[in-house]
């Protein structure tokens, strides 16, 4: 973990940004034809695209559950999306990845709707510069409620960690490769609750309390985003068709 | 947006609050939750004042459920003598998409054609692909109707040599072996566009 | 769709062929609006997307260094890879790549290489050592319809939009950076047979009720680099021959969108 960079300049981080700022995110929702529901999202320079199908059938048959659907999420990453490249196909950090996210979502949606069936969330990331995972899951969120599938409410997701002993917010490549601690998290805002936490790296009692103070702030501000690229998205097509 | 009593516009995603539960029913695209309603899809809030209900008019890609007044395509899978067996296919507007939930529905006799039809066999045979109206969901099988001009059979083959039936002059007849069949076809018969 | 309702659907796209239409309103020889960007993942050295109507393709290039093949010492090695991702379609699978995404990788490749399109010879470093070792990623986003002219597109935008570092004699990366030694621009032209109407860019519906289908690739010169004849079906040599000819027309107004966003780039 050790490396020599400095992580601070003037209390500004290495891309220039405050400890408790986001970097740029833009969400773009219904962008695929096939899919029942899709979304694009933009988080710094990570580039991914998501695409959800279902309710449908679930197949195979043993998988299926008698009051409620099920969720399948696929995390995958295109073998261009890293510097050094990736062998394509399935890879043990994507299948892991697709279970965490299956698990953070699935808690705001109501599958009861539909038994028998199956809702499968596919994230495929173009483009990756750290915190791939709560990009994708903040867009599938979005992805799912552009397919129509009910839920209580969105899904935003947002890592917290720790540099130089500092807790700071959505780390960068180099923070996340060389921070002390990451700290994934997915918030069900209304709730109150989390979703998803992963952790690795060092913390305190004390600093985790902070990091999960400032993620879910982090969440929220996330949250905003994902409301307003779906009013973007539904209210222009108002005015369209007016 | 229906006219009756007060309607309220407002959009709405999933998450928002948009009633108490002493005052609305959750309607679709809603639910309650601890005596709050919430709504479940993305869409425009209607809030029916005369029939108390809160739900939300879905502006997002729908999920395709089947529903009665639908029109859907099936194979007839089995022949009895009051009513024949049909494995759902897809719902119009809908081809290539799969069926999410029952699949298996029926036609009865009474409901194949506008006309008295005494024996369903002269009307429907295994293999048959039809179109028809689901006229009710509840229960284990969906029930279907055929009866109007433009529901019923739209493909089927001839029951000695399994090619396609054409239509000559309102009569359904094999090219091949000249066997002439009866169905209560659909309006388009070979000709439909799904 | 279940293959009974194709069945019906191909009826009724057989009868709007009997008298020359499709069912989106093109002509036989019209191809869907074509989109192509490139540069749009900067991890690559070279990336494409590629979009024709509603099928939508991203290619990524990752130049790496190795040892040659022991039969061609004295060239680069280039390796092109599909995948048919469970997001471009319901009919799609997770798992190893299966028969469709090989042969739609293996046209792809062939096309390219057996054009001459890249200098292999320029990919050497260190002869019967170490060369230049290219792997073209090919990413289906959303399928409907003609995978092989749109992967074909992508792939050869990314090798034109791919900038790689320069090597110093060890063949350790500087900091500069070069293009890849390009000489052609290889374009495939996907046909499909229905009925007895051969028509360019099957979409979807078509492709699912054709009887069979070619692609053709052709060079800036009229030459033509590769064929496949795909599906199960067959054609008569007038047939080949037509799709060849129309396949020249349409690669060149392919090519000259291709140029045009190369100029752009440099």
């Amino acid at each position: 973990m050790e490396k020599d960079i400095k992580f601070f300049t003037n209390g500004k981080r290495i891309d220039g940004r405050a400890i408790d700022e986001l970097r740029n995110i833009k969400i773009e929702v219904g962008v695929f034809k096939r899919a029942d529901g899709s979304s694009y999202i933009e988080w710094g320079g990570n580039k991914i695209y998501c695409a959800v199908y279902g309710p449908r059938e679930a197949y195979p048959r043993f998988l299926q559950k008698s009051d409620r659907a099920i969720l399948k999420c696929r995390y995958n990453m295109a073998s261009f999306a890293v510097e050094e490249r990736k062998r394509p196909g399935p890879s043990r950090r994507g299948v892991e990845i697709g279970k965490v996210t299956q698990g953070a979502l699935e808690p705001a949606l109501l599958l009861e709707n539909f038994p028998k069936c199956m809702v499968e969330v596919n994230i495929e990331v173009i483009q990756a510069d750290a915190g791939t995972r709560c990009a994708g899951i903040t867009a599938a969120s979005v992805a799912l409620a552009n397919a129509g599938i009910p839920m209580k409410e969105l899904v935003p997701a947002c890592a917290a960690g720790k540099v130089e002993d500092k807790i700071v917010l959505d780390l960068c490549k180099e923070e996340d490769n060389y921070g002390q601690a990451d700290l994934p998290l997915a918030l069900l805002p209304r709730r109150n609750e989390f979703s998803l936490l992963q952790m690795d790296g060092d913390l305190t009692e004390e600093q985790l309390e902070e990091a999960l103070d400032l993620g879910r702030k982090g969440c929220l501000q996330v949250y905003e985003i994902q409301k307003e690229a779906l009013k973007k998205k539904y209210i222009t097509e108002d005015v369209l068709n007016e | 947006m229906e006219a009756n009593g007060e309607t309220k516009k407002e959009f709405v995603i999933p998450g928002d609050y948009i009633g108490v539960a002493e005052e609305f029913l959750p309607g679709n695209g809603a639910y309650e939750e601890n005596g709050k309603i919430y709504a479940t899809l993305v869409g425009n809030l209607d809030l029916d004042m005369s029939r108390r209900s809160a739900s939300v008019v879905s502006k997002t890609n729908v999920v395709p459920q089947l529903k009665e007044g639908d029109i859907v395509y099936g194979e007839v899978v089995s022949v009895k003598p009051q009513m024949v067996y049909v494995d759902l296919l897809a719902l119009e507007g809908y081809a290539d998409k799969k069926l999410s939930a029952n699949t298996k529905a029926r036609i009865y006799v009474s409901q194949t054609d506008k006309k008295y039809v005494k024996t369903i066999s002269t009307e429907f045979r295994n293999g048959d692909i039809v179109r028809a109206r689901v006229v009710d969901t509840q229960g284990d099988a969906v029930r279907l109707s055929t009866a109007e001009d433009n529901l019923g059979v739209i493909r089927a083959v001839c029951g000695v040599c399994k090619k396609t039936l054409q239509m000559k002059d309102g009569k359904l007849e094999c090219e091949y072996c000249s066997s002439k069949e009866t169905r209560k076809t659909a309006s388009d018969y070979l000709k439909a566009k799904l | 769709m279940s293959s009974v309702l194709s069945d019906i659907k191909k009826d009724y796209i057989i009868s709007l062929l009997k008298n020359g239409k499709r069912e989106d309103g093109r002509g036989l020889n019209d191809m869907r609006d074509l989109k192509i960007e490139l540069g749009i993942a900067n991890k690559a050295e070279g990336s494409c997307f590629v979009q024709i109507g509603d099928t939508k393709v991203i290619a990524g290039v990752k130049c790496e260094t190795g040892a040659p093949f022991p039969d061609t010492p004295n060239q680069g090695v280039f390796t092109t890879n599909a995948e048919l991702i469970p997001m471009a379609s319901p009919d799609f699978e997770a798992g190893p790549p299966r028969e469709d995404s090989i042969e739609l990788a293996r046209i792809v490749d062939r096309g390219i290489r057996e054009s001459g399109a890249i200098d292999f010879q320029k990919l050497v470093i260190k002869e019967g050592e170490l060369v230049r070792v290219l792997f073209v990623d090919i990413h289906i986003m959303d399928y409907n319809g003609n995978l092989f002219d749109a992967a074909g597109i992508a792939a050869i935008g990314a090798l034109y939009n791919t900038k790689m570092p320069v090597l110093d004699e060890e063949g350790k990366k500087t900091e500069e950076l070069m293009p890849l030694p390009m000489k052609k621009i290889p374009v495939p032209c996907t046909y499909a047979k229905i009925a007895d109407s051969i028509l360019y860019d099957p979409s979807m519906e078509e492709e699912s009720v054709m009887d069979s289908r070619i692609t053709a690739t052709t060079e800036d010169n009229g030459r033509i680099s590769a064929m496949q004849k795909g599906d199960v079906g067959s054609f008569k040599k007038e047939e080949i021959l037509d799709i060849v000819r129309r396949s020249k027309v349409k690669g060149d107004e392919v090519r000259a969108l291709l140029k045009e966003k190369f100029s752009e780039m440099r």
